[in-house]
């Protein structure tokens, strides 16, 4: 145990020379008077020297030991050992702040611990050591470009450091970073990076397995701030519509989906019941929700969709527990009055053929167009698309659409590959010697046939089709496809393939020059709506915001002025944003990155846009790993701050400042002693 | 007294005019005069009647008495002789100090004893003068002529500072010079030993001389003024001496206090009038007291 200065400025202890430099500078230059006779002066002199030498001696001393104490305490003396040269240590502290950081794990919440060990491995550098802080959550972040002499401002980064509840995904590029500032240090400067986290095992294994392969020779101090492996958590993983973009007083069903994390040792059985409660708008329902530890649940609420809203916002809510932030859920429905549809067909006549049944569907907004255009719609109904269209209809459904493709009534090029995935071609078969085929219910338990029970569409089947697509058509369908309705001899009629966010269907129910009865068949036009919006995905939003990564933005409308547009949060917050040029148009962006929560873009009083950000729901399972490293392996954050408070330092400077306070009063009261004496005297 | 030197203004001397130099005490003179003398003299006071003697003066003998009462009774009348005065003026340096007051203390004090001496002379006393620093400087025998008390005068206004003040040292030189008892009017600051300046005038008393001590002071002695550091250098010697004013402002009062109490204390016991003044003050008050 040594005295240590973590400021070396020596300079600095000629402050304490200031009192006496005072005295001998500021000294009153005295003014010559001539006097009658001084020998009386001369005997109180005397008199008065000898009373007053001890005493101005003691205060200059006072003062001194005053200003020395002030002096050394700027210099940050400490007590405490430091064995390493001062200046050739560097130090990368990697702290997890992800939202898993965020649970209360045993007695500490896990962040809190993060920093108690981030601040006493500070503690141990010298002054002139290097240092960096980097933070894992969201868009990776350091404080520094390379490490630097700054100490004092990691520890106030670390002082104002919380968890955020923001996607994880950039925790490995964060690591390699780190990793680089090391390995990029000069000839004779030690490294060593420290990390600090949880070690949760979705976030952090790939990344360290990364880590460790990439730089082998990497000194790595991991300190482990998690308890327990596993800690108990309920998220409320998933909140979903069906359908996803109900029509205005449509019936819905919200489904929330719940799951439980339990230790693997928990003694505990037994299904657990948390009460889920739903808000929608005005209307807050609640319902309990059973789900076997270490699985999951649902439950589901009927709702009806608003009238008059655009936007539809969903919260659900469990009850809080160790991990608090992931409890909740939010959804942002669209409601539109009208549903769009295009309608592609090479040929007009066939388009009107089509078009007689889409627009009698009440909550379609049909278009005709001869080809696909930029802007994306609901539903898509292609009449015979050729084999170079494949690429455009694979594009519509990943970005959610629902495409109902109708094959080529001679050869088929289109559908056959996208729902098989493989070249194939299908001939179409014409109706032979009046023979009729006939169709019936194949996949009786989707709901699309719901609407014609018990009648199994023979209406439909009795209507008659002139031509089809028959032979090997449905015997190599990808997985996933469904066949909803087929023919008698089993040819499929009507198949649905799920892909990305929508869904393709396939209508072997041709349109051909002869099928006038396409569009006159009583079944046939609730079949295709019913079709249409069944088939589409049950999607939990469409255009989801990743917490901790993505920027909120809204595309501001040509006529509409962007300086009157305000993003606000939950509590109507107004956030900061900007301006961006977008190309034409103009787009507003918040200035940080989305947490989770509602906001709202306002034009006004009006309500332009609503988008729900919400938890990475990677980050609710709280299972800790163990990362194999060299050395001393994995330190627990008690052993780390054990560790630490071995070498702890004793900080002297509040002790100085503390002893020149009372240097500086002990002068004050001898200053004041004789003339509370003479007042006593004179009393 | 037209040609009466500047020193003493007219206003002095009409203001003078109602004075009359009259120390109690009973003078030793030679000259018939105002002041009471020892024995019995020719004045118009009575004093006793006595027996008859054989060589008495016939004239003195009371007939009416006689008639009255067959014994021969003379009539004695109280003596009254001429008074001596010696105005002993304090020239040292230090007399030269003047801070607060219009005037220096040598020209207050050579002021006042031009004063005391032209109402001596012109009570038809003998006035003398001596100027002192640690040696006597000037001496101006006793005489009560005009022309005398032109040259007292004159001596006074062109008085100037000299060395270093003995007072007791020029007492001493000076008593040999006085040939008659008279009244001793010092002027000085007194800025000395008391128990050294009682020793030098023991022998004064002892002679029955009245002494009057006048003590002239400028405020600035009573009192240090200012703040800060001063370098007090001594007019006497010289000596240098600084010091903080603060730390000695109250004790230097107490000091003066307790000395000036020594000398009026001195002064008493000694049967020696004591007055203090300050060059910033009227003298008359002295005169008040001298005339009573």
């Amino acid at each position: 145990m040594m005295l240590h200065v973590e400021n070396p400025a020596w300079w600095l202890l000629t402050a304490s020379l200031i009192p006496l430099v005072v005295h001998l500078v500021a000294r009153a230059k005295p003014h010559r008077r001539k006097f009658s006779s001084i020998t009386m002066l001369q005997e109180l002199v005397k008199l008065q020297t000898r009373r007053a030498r001890p005493k101005d001696w003691l205060l200059l001393l006072l003062r001194t030991l005053a200003c020395a104490c002030v002096a050394f305490a700027f210099l940050l003396p400490y007590w405490g050992n430091n064995a390493v040269e001062s200046g050739s240590h560097t130090l990368i502290m990697v702290v997890d702040d992800t939202a898993s950081m965020g649970a209360a794990d045993g007695q500490h919440v896990r962040m809190n611990s993060a920093c108690s060990v981030a601040r006493a491995a500070l503690n141990d550098l010298q002054p002139a050591d290097r240092v960096n802080l980097i933070s894992l959550a969201g868009y990776p972040s350091q404080l520094f470009d390379a490490p630097e002499c700054g100490k004092p401002l990691v520890l106030r980064e670390l002082a104002r450091m919380q968890s955020k509840p923001f996607s994880s995904a950039g925790v490995q590029e964060a690591l390699l970073a780190a990793a680089r500032q090391l390995s990029e240090l000069p000839e004779g400067r030690t490294g060593e990076l420290l990390i600090v986290s949880d070690f949760q095992q979705h976030t952090m294994q790939k990344p360290m397995e990364k880590l460790m392969q990439d730089f082998p020779g990497l000194r790595v101090r991991c300190v482990t701030v998690s308890q327990t492996p596993v800690v108990e958590n309920t998220v409320v993983e998933s909140l979903t519509l069906s359908p996803s973009k109900p029509l205005p007083g449509q019936d819905v069903t919200v489904t929330v989906a719940l799951r439980h994390f339990a230790a693997e040792s928990s003694a505990q059985t037994g299904d657990i019941v948390l009460n889920v409660t739903l808000s929608a708008g005005d209307l807050r329902l609640s319902q309990p929700c059973s789900l076997p530890r270490n699985g999951q649940g649902s439950v589901s609420f009927a709702l009806t969709a608003p009238q008059h809203q655009k936007q539809w916002i969903l919260e659900a809510r469990t009850e809080p527990d160790a991990f608090p932030e992931d409890n909740c859920r939010y959804a942002v429905a669209p409601i539109a009055a009208k549903l769009e549809c295009l309608a592609i067909a090479p040929d007009r006549a066939q388009l009107g053929f089509m078009l007689r049944v889409l627009e009698k569907t009440p909550f379609l907004s049909t278009l005709q167009l001869p080809a696909l255009p930029e802007s994306a719609a609901d539903f898509i109904v292609w009449l015979a698309p050729t084999a170079e269209d494949i690429p455009a209809i694979r594009a519509r459904l990943a970005a959610g659409a629902c495409v109902m493709v109708i094959p080529d009534s001679v050869r088929d090029t289109a559908c056959a590959p996208l729902l098989t995935d493989s070249q194939a071609t299908y001939a179409a078969e014409r109706k032979i010697d009046g023979t009729y085929w006939k169709t019936e219910v194949a996949a009786k338990q989707d709901s699309v046939f719901a609407l014609f029970e018990p009648s199994a569409l023979r209406a439909l089947g009795d209507a008659g089709v002139y031509c089809r697509l028959g032979g090997e058509f449905g015997q190599h369908f990808a997985p996933g496809c469904t066949v909803l309705l087929r023919y008698t001899d089993g040819v499929p009629a009507i198949v649905r393939r799920p892909v990305g966010k929508g869904a393709l269907l396939v209508w072997n129910l041709p349109i051909t020059d002869r099928d006038s009865r396409w569009g006159y068949s009583p079944l046939c036009l609730p079949v295709v709506a019913e079709t249409l919006l069944k088939s589409r995905t049950d999607s939990e939003d469409g255009l989801a915001v990743e917490a901790g990564r993505d920027f909120l933005q809204y595309t501001v409308p040509g006529h509409a002025d962007p300086t009157r547009i305000r993003l606000v949060n939950a509590n109507g917050e107004e956030l900061p944003t900007f301006i961006q040029q977008g190309g034409a148009a103009q787009v507003l962006r918040a200035e940080n990155v989305a947490c989770p929560g509602v906001y709202r873009w306002l034009g006004g009083d009006e309500e332009l846009s609503a988008v729900a950000v919400n938890f990475p729901i990677e980050e609710s399972e709280l299972r800790a790993y163990t990362p194999e490293v060299g050395g001393e392996g994995v330190l627990t954050a008690e052993r780390a701050l054990d560790a630490a408070t071995g070498s702890a330092r004793v900080d002297l400077w509040p002790y100085l400042l503390g002893l020149a306070l009372l240097f500086f009063i002990s002068e004050l009261l001898i200053c004041r002693v004789p003339k509370m004496k003479r007042k006593t005297s004179q009393s | 007294m037209a040609d009466t030197p500047s020193i003493l203004r007219p206003e002095d001397m009409a203001r003078l005019a109602s004075y009359r130099f009259a120390v109690q005490m009973m003078a030793e003179g030679w000259l018939s005069g105002h002041h009471r003398a020892k024995g019995r003299g020719g004045s118009t006071d009575f004093l006793e009647y006595r027996e008859y003697s054989p060589g008495d003066d016939l004239r003195l003998i009371d007939w009416r008495v006689y008639a009255r009462t067959d014994r021969m009774q003379l009539k004695t009348f109280e003596n009254e002789t001429h008074l001596e005065c010696h105005l002993f003026v304090d020239s040292s340096a230090s007399m030269a100090y003047r801070e607060e007051g219009p005037l220096s203390k040598l020209q207050y004090a050579s002021h006042l004893a031009a004063c005391i001496a032209w109402l001596v002379v012109r009570g038809n006393d003998r006035v003398s003068l001596q100027l002192f620093d640690e040696k006597i400087r000037k001496f101006i025998p006793a005489g009560s002529t005009a022309a005398h008390l032109n040259q007292c005068l004159h001596c006074l206004e062109y008085n100037k500072p000299g060395g270093k003040t003995d007072l007791p040292e020029a007492l001493a030189a000076s008593h040999h010079l006085l040939t008659r008892a008279g009244t001793l009017v010092i002027v000085s600051d007194f800025l000395c030993d008391v128990a050294a300046l009682r020793r030098s005038l023991n022998i004064f008393l002892h002679r029955g001389c009245k002494i009057v001590l006048v003590q002239v002071l400028d405020a600035g002695e009573l009192q240090l003024s200012g703040s800060g550091v001063a370098r007090y250098v001594d007019m006497e010697t010289g000596e240098k001496l600084t010091c903080n004013l603060a730390d000695l402002q109250e004790a230097y009062a107490t000091r003066m206090a307790e000395h000036l109490h020594a000398l009026r204390a001195m002064a008493a016991s000694a049967g020696m009038l004591f007055f203090t003044t300050r060059t910033d003050q009227s003298f008359y008050p002295i005169f008040d007291a001298l005339s009573r």
